[in-house]
């Protein structure tokens, strides 16, 4: 097993600055995300559907009805911090973390974000059985890496 | 996206490589083992570990006269990057939308 731990990624950090106040930035990202998320590239039901924040969780549904939670919200500090679960395609029990922060620059903010968490993710193959792409694939490729010995 | 995140994203989006892999994950093993395990022949497990190998997800040694496979050490690799590049979009379309909205 002390081989496995070494399999375990360093968490994904990444972040960018928008022309806004921390506190529009974040009232953006987080009630309008239905308006901004490029669902065309990056959802479960990969077509036509929607996503939207409500009652603490991220879900997308699809226009024949199916609905998928990507995460729960964890933390909720506007207008500086804002965190989730993440397992789209996946049960909650298999959920990474995601954290983004907003901290003023000048006029501008800056959005950190950081998914973290790559260790609970185990044996998720039988779950994400029906999805074919996406961050379901990818995610259950980092499960099997990470579990392998 | 890499070339290679491009390789290993499209080398995950078959359920039967990603059972290959997780069968792999339980330790190193020749292609006639793992087609017992799977309602495919051989030919065609052969072929799902070169896209597997090609993507940088499985590493071969030859064993005797045959190869025995192995998840690749570095095989999470491709897989951050492709996470790097998705989150990068993600962000990237937000600050669109925000500079449109302001």
């Amino acid at each position: 097993m002390s081989d496995s731990a070494t399999r375990i990624p360093p968490p994904v950090r990444r972040e960018i600055l928008v022309e806004a106040s921390p506190g529009r930035a974040f009232e953006l990202f987080t009630m309008r995300i239905g308006a901004w998320w490029p669902l065309a590239r990056f959802s479960v039901f990969q077509q036509d559907s929607q996503v939207a924040l409500e009652d603490g969780r991220i879900v997308e549904r699809s226009v024949d009805g199916r609905e998928s939670v990507w995460g729960d919200v964890t933390e909720w500090d506007p207008p500086s911090a804002l965190a989730f679960s993440w397992h789209p395609g996946y049960g909650p029990e298999h959920g990474t973390d995601v954290r983004v922060t907003f901290t003023a620059s000048g006029a501008q903010t800056l959005v950190a974000l950081t998914h973290s968490g790559w260790e609970r993710m185990n044996d998720p193959f039988a779950r994400a059985a029906e999805y074919e792409n996406g961050w379901p694939a990818v995610l259950s490729g980092f499960a099997a890496l990470i579990s392998g010995s | 996206m890499s070339n290679q995140s491009d390789l290993a994203f499209d080398a995950l989006g078959d359920p039967m490589r990603r059972r290959i892999i997780e069968h792999l994950a339980e330790g190193p093993a020749p292609v006639v083992d793992i087609a017992t395990r799977l309602p495919i022949g051989r030919p065609a497990v052969s072929r799902h570990l070169k896209v597997l190998a090609d993507a940088g997800l499985v590493t071969h040694t030859p064993r005797g006269t045959r190869n025995l496979y192995a998840l690749a050490p570095e095989g999470q690799r491709p897989l951050q990057q492709w996470l790097v590049s998705a989150w990068d979009s993600v962000l990237g379309s937000f600050a669109d939308y925000v500079k449109e909205e302001s």
